[in-house]
């Protein structure tokens, strides 16, 4: 072994496509290669390192499809190196990446060529109504329909239905965490298996409801619980001969509701009580969803421009109400003050006109702060959010910004 | 005095609305924060030093009956990994300063997965908590990677999201220079293997050849990095010699190392020679941080520039959201034994 590469010095080429077919490839040889002087052979041990990933294939262990859509923005080397590090340790994984572009681009082929793995290179365009942030309701409609189903496509085109080869289709979005434990668990799917998801649906987790017979009866969520499968799409995977027995199987792209996009596979794959739920019985959790995105969290911002605005408005009402007051106060009949100032006082001897006063006064205070300060948060608001969604496109991450808390009154001198 | 009555009465009247609004503001900020799954500290502590460990073969136990020895592939699987320790190349020290929050758990999940792939590596993780939490150990544990757990907790106007300046104020600094301290004591300047020190943070992104452009440090060496200082990637200027004579940013280009932290390596032997240079905590300004370690290690000729003469981008300054929760409600509705 160590002989073999230390004759190793020409760069890997860029030209030739990987052979793509689920069938067994020889990689080198693992490990080895270590008793040289490290400075000359600095070259040599490079290239030997790069090709013992990923593990070598085994004809016994069924394959693992995943297909992941992606789409270009600053962050997608970032996103594809990060899965990309994380697959290249799971044995018999074949890589379905789908781009949402009208030609496959130079830097997802690039990336795929390099890192060794299996793959396979398509791409769809999705409609310009789909496609991201362009569509208003883009939010709604799901994202990633037309790749995910393009990828079912290109298995039903590869692979024959009687092929005695195992395999489970999974569904990879490339901005989720995923354990190595995941791929294990969901190898030897016989149909549908399930397991629970963190960071969805406003929870720290959604999971499968099972009951004591290890048998799926329902989905602790909050969001939509009735749902025929109320899960996300990173929280299953399909067994591949399913998917190829029923070909007509797809997401649904239009008239979809938020949230049922992974219903409309499923139910026409599988009922519920067929699923097989994982990770112990859908205690652990071993899967991670995150998204990094580029727009800023509206809810603090609105906390505190309401904190702002309501000291500005007291602090001016109050330097308004020095220099003009609200109510006509009263003159002072009975001038006891010995300093004999023109200042107005309000009447000494009828206690009820000043308690009435004092409430009248800062009633009306407390209704015009109110009233001003709901028309600020009407106008001003949809005006500062405008500008920080243009900010917000040119800026490249999503930055975690700590609460202000409040400013200070002016002090008055009295 | 009238006036001075009519501004008491509204003061008073205002005082306890803006207490209220500030408490109420508090409260539901650090809620989130407070879900913590304190696990008892479980950890039998794995032996820590740079020598080298033998794994099992990689490889191999591959043709066997898949139903019947599912199990035992599993192990199997697991424990060929990282790469077998090689006695001849240098080892990489990384120090990943991190925190308890939701997304921690992925985050390191995320970081073991790359490091895994990369041979000689020691993973430095100082957790900023008064306690090594368990949640940090199990997974140093499984993973299988060589690593020592530390721990130092930042005093309060540090920590995040307290402290009115926090933005301004360096984050990780305190367990940083933990990692350095441990790294000075657990090895002497007279030995003889190589190393190199490297600071990671659990949210960034790393391509594996970066670990291997690193790895033959002398000095110090730098690189580009994607997403720093408001631009697609910050990098420093490489003249026609080959040296360092610049940093092409925007933000503040006049700083003597303008780089971002996930930027540079350093050789361990400098790291132990110059015993006394650490990362600056108080009074460093907005994107100095770096700077204050550096300028005490080498000056700017020194500098060795890494990938392809800085024209390569091997690591991200990627930044994760921080997840919705908003479903969980005052009480939480998910099941609180379970680790996230």
């Amino acid at each position: 072994m160590t002989g073999k590469c230390s004759s190793h010095t020409e760069e890997p080429d860029n030209g030739t496509k990987r052979a793509l077919v689920n069938s067994s490839q020889n990689k080198e040889e693992p490990g080895g290669c270590v008793h040289q002087d490290a400075i000359l052979t600095q070259q040599v041990i490079k290239l030997e390192y790069i090709y013992t990933r990923p593990p070598q294939w085994s004809q016994s262990l069924p394959t693992i499809y995943v297909i992941t859509p992606t789409y270009t923005r600053p962050v997608q080397k970032a996103e594809l190196t990060r899965l990309a590090n994380t697959f290249l340790h799971v044995r018999n994984l074949h890589w379905i990446v789908v781009e949402d572009s009208p030609r496959r681009t130079g830097l997802v082929a690039l990336l795929l060529e390099k890192n060794g793995l299996n793959f396979t290179h398509l791409n769809v365009q999705s409609p310009k109504s789909v496609k991201l942030g362009i569509s208003k309701s883009s939010s709604r409609t799901p994202r990633g329909t037309l790749q995910r189903n393009l990828g079912l496509r290109w298995l039903r085109d590869s692979l024959s239905p009687n092929d005695s080869s195992e395999g489970v289709v999974y569904f990879a979005d490339d901005d989720n965490t995923y354990s190595l434990e995941l791929f294990e668990e969901m190898r030897f799917t016989k149909k549908v298996s399930v397991w629970p998801v963190a960071f969805v649906g406003g929870l720290l987790f959604e999971s499968p409801k099972v009951n004591t017979a290890g048998k799926v009866v329902g989905w602790k969520t909050v969001f939509d619980p009735n749902r025929p499968f109320a899960i996300d799409m990173a929280g299953f995977a399909i067994n591949v001969k399913l998917i190829l027995m029923k070909s007509s199987a797809n997401f649904q792209l239009y008239g979809v509701k938020g949230g049922y996009q992974e219903t409309s596979l499923l139910r026409e794959l599988v009922t519920l009580k067929e699923l097989e739920p994982k990770a112990s019985n859908c205690t652990k959790e071993i899967q991670n969803n995150r998204r990094q995105r580029k727009t800023k969290k509206e809810k603090d911002n609105m906390k505190t421009d309401i904190m702002i605005y309501i000291w500005i408005v007291v602090g001016s009402l109050q330097l308004c109400a020095d220099a003009t007051p609200l109510t006509p106060t009263p003159q002072a009949v009975n001038v006891s003050h010995p300093w004999n100032t023109p200042h107005p006082e309000t009447a000494t001897d009828t206690p009820t006109w000043c308690d009435k006063f004092i409430k009248w006064y800062s009633l009306s205070y407390i209704v015009i702060a109110l009233l001003v300060i709901a028309i600020l948060c009407s106008v001003i608001q949809p005006l500062r959010l405008r500008k920080w969604r243009r900010k917000a496109s040119r800026t490249l991450v999503y930055i975690i910004r700590p609460p202000i808390f409040g400013l200070q009154p002016t002090p008055h001198s009295l």
